[in-house]
C-alpha cells in the first residue's frame, strides 16, 4: 500500500520543521535521538488515529491517549 | 472441513474482506497516480538541471531548490547574467547569501541558457498541472459524498485533506470495517515500530489492569 510513505512523509514534516499539530505526540517521544524510529512511531500514531476516528464515528479528541480508547473498547467488549 | 477453517479464521477475524474499489475510488486513485507522476517528473528535471550545472561548477542549487519562488529568480538572473552578489541578493536570507555568492561565481555559458528557459518552463507548467489537479481532487470531496469523512479523519493530528482523500483512495471509503484493532490496521498498512514512550507505557499498564479486573 503507498499509504504509508504518506504518512511516513506527514511525520516526517513535523519532525524537520516542528510546526502543526503532532507537537505533544512527538514530545512523547522525546527520549529517542533516533530520527527514524521517532517518524515511524508517529506515522503508527496516525494509522490508528484514522482507525479509530472512522470506527467511533466522532472527531479525535486530541487529549484522549488511543491507548487509553484501546482500554476503554477492550473492556467494553 | 474448509468451511470449519474459514469460519474459524472468520471467527477469531483473521479472515478479511477483499476491496474491490468502485468508480469513484478509482477516480480518486488515477488524480492521485497523475500527480504522483508529475512530481517525479518535476523531480527528474530539476535533478538533472542541478547536476548539469553543478558539473558546470555552478553549484547555487544544492542550496536553494530549483522550484522554489528564489529558485525561479536566481535561474533568470543567471540566465540574463547578473553577477554573484546580485544573484545572492535574490535570496531571502541574509545569512545564506555569502555561499550563494561562492557558489555563483561561475558564470554560465551562453549554451546553457535555452536550456535553462526550457528547464523553467517545464517546472512551471508541470505546477501548474499539478494545482490543476489538486484543486479538482478537492472537488471531489463533495461530487463523491465524502465531506463528512474527510472532516472526521482531517481531526486526526497530522492529516491534512490531501492525506485523507489519498487514504480513501488507496483503502476505499469503508477501510475500517476490514481491520479488528487499530494495530492490525497499522500493521496492514506497514507502520508497526514498537510504541515504547512513557505515554503508552502506562497505558498499556492500564489496559492489561482493566482487562484482568
Amino acid at each position: 500500500m503507498r499509504l504509508k510513505y504518506h504518512l511516513l512523509s506527514a511525520a516526517k514534516a513535523y519532525s524537520i520543521h516542528r510546526k502543526g499539530p503532532l507537537h505533544a505526540w512527538y514530545e512523547s517521544y522525546h527520549a529517542r535521538t533516533n530520527f527514524r524510529k521517532v517518524t515511524s512511531a508517529l506515522s503508527r500514531r496516525i494509522a490508528e488515529g484514522l482507525w479509530w476516528v472512522m470506527v467511533r464515528n466522532e472527531p479525535f479528541h486530541y487529549s484522549q491517549s488511543q491507548e487509553a480508547v484501546t482500554a476503554q473498547v477492550v473492556t467494553a467488549m | 472441513m474448509v468451511a470449519m477453517t474459514l469460519a474459524r479464521l472468520a471467527a477469531s477475524f483473521d479472515l478479511k474482506t477483499s476491496n474491490m474499489p468502485d468508480m469513484h475510488q478509482r477516480e480518486l486513485r488515477l488524480l492521485f497516480k497523475r500527480i504522483d507522476a508529475w512530481k517525479v517528473q518535476r523531480t527528474q528535471i530539476t535533478n538533472r538541471a542541478n547536476g548539469i550545472l553543478t558539473g558546470l561548477g555552478f553549484a547555487v542549487f544544492r542550496l536553494v531548490p530549483i522550484n522554489s519562488p528564489t529558485g525561479f529568480q536566481i535561474l533568470n538572473g543567471s540566465i540574463s547574467k547578473l553577477t554573484p552578489a546580485e544573484l545572492a541578493l535574490l535570496h531571502p536570507r541574509k545569512l545564506r547569501r555569502p555561499e550563494i555568492e561562492k557558489c555563483a561565481a561561475f558564470t554560465l555559458p551562453d549554451f546553457t541558457h535555452t536550456y535553462l528557459n526550457d528547464v523553467i518552463n517545464e517546472v512551471r507548467n508541470l505546477n501548474q498541472r499539478i494545482e490543476a489537479y489538486e484543486v479538482e481532487l478537492l472537488s471531489k470531496v463533495d461530487v463523491c459524498q465524502l465531506t463528512e469523512q474527510v472532516a472526521l479523519i482531517v481531526t486526526v493530528p497530522g492529516v491534512t485533506r490531501f492525506l485523507a482523500l489519498r487514504a480513501i483512495a488507496e483503502l476505499g471509503f469503508n477501510f475500517h470495517q476490514r481491520y479488528y484493532s487499530a494495530e492490525a490496521f497499522a500493521k496492514a498498512i506497514g507502520v508497526v515500530p514498537a510504541m515504547r514512550s512513557r505515554e503508552a507505557n502506562c497505558s498499556y499498564a492500564r489496559l492489561r489492569t482493566a482487562t484482568c479486573a
